[in-house]
């Protein structure tokens, strides 16, 4: 699936994730002024925007999503820091089960 | 196992190189921006600076005695006044204060400057400088700023002050009389 940057983003980036990694599913919500998402490739248009505040900045730790956590079609949420500070959240969903081996 | 599960960590610290970059980028362009706008702000306060005028040329004569003080609150406005010599005995002056701030007001002020110290004589009828040069501002801004303005004359030789739009005024008063 094809990830679709809101602003421009690096391709290489988005090459790695996409092809090397073979995630199905990315949306990356970026800290700058306020928060912003800065790609959505595969997941409903309604989670770019999704209160990052009140619902994401519990997330210190890369998170496996279950069910009953809201997040339908996210399988993991990566946070991102910078000086312990939260600057991006990575949803990832639609995962290729088979890796090298 | 999927490559993304065993690679989280490293999608995690390639995100976070990546995320940083971008913001270092967003953040260097906005101080490009700050970095123009500082110069537009700077090159606009040198221009209002040539719109004041220097004490040093102002009338002072037994006759009238004209001293400016000029103080901006901020770095750049559309501000001037102006005192000019019209013939021997007149002597005009002006206050202004254009809209908005920045290089578009100051070059707007400056054009109205060039107009008023053209149009400005010692016979002007003054109801009708400010009517011509209301016509070149609105001309110029295309209706989007106004000029405050306000233009008086004196004539020390029969102790006349014309002021713009009212009716003139004739002081009474003998030597020497200050203008009010």
């Amino acid at each position: 699936m094809r990830i679709y940057p809101r602003k421009p983003c690096s391709p290489k980036y988005e090459s790695i994730l996409r092809d090397n990694l073979g995630i199905g599913k990315i949306l990356i919500f970026k800290r700058s002024d306020g928060w912003e998402c800065l790609l959505n490739g595969g997941f409903p248009k309604h989670y770019e925007n999704i209160d990052v505040e009140s619902r994401l900045l519990g997330f210190d730790d890369i998170t496996y999503i279950s069910s009953e956590m809201g997040f339908e079609g996210v399988d993991i949420i990566v946070p991102v820091f910078n000086n312990n500070v939260h600057i991006a959240f990575l949803f990832i969903g639609d995962i290729e089960e088979e890796g090298e081996e | 196992m999927s490559p993304v599960l065993k690679h989280l960590t490293f999608i995690q610290t390639i995100s976070n190189i990546i995320i940083v970059a971008i913001e270092n980028i967003r953040l260097h362009k906005e101080s490009l921006r700050q970095e123009a706008l500082k110069k537009e702000l700077e090159l606009a306060a040198k221009m209002q600076q040539m719109l004041i005028p220097d004490n040093r040329h102002m009338p002072r004569n037994p006759e009238i005695v004209v001293n400016g003080f000029y103080f901006p609150h901020y770095e750049v406005g559309g501000d001037y006044y102006d005192c000019i010599k019209l013939s021997d005995t007149k002597t005009g002056f002006c206050i202004a204060d254009v809209s908005g701030k920045g290089m578009s007001a100051a070059i707007l002020m400056s054009n109205f400057q060039a107009s008023f110290r053209a149009l400005f004589t010692a016979d002007t009828d003054l109801e009708q400088l400010i009517h011509k040069l209301n016509s070149i501002v609105v001309l110029n801004a295309a209706g989007e700023r106004f000029i405050t303005f306000f233009v008086a004359r004196y004539d020390h030789g029969i102790n006349c002050l014309s002021i713009s739009m009212l009716p003139i005024i004739r002081l009474s008063c003998t030597i020497p009389c200050p203008v009010k």
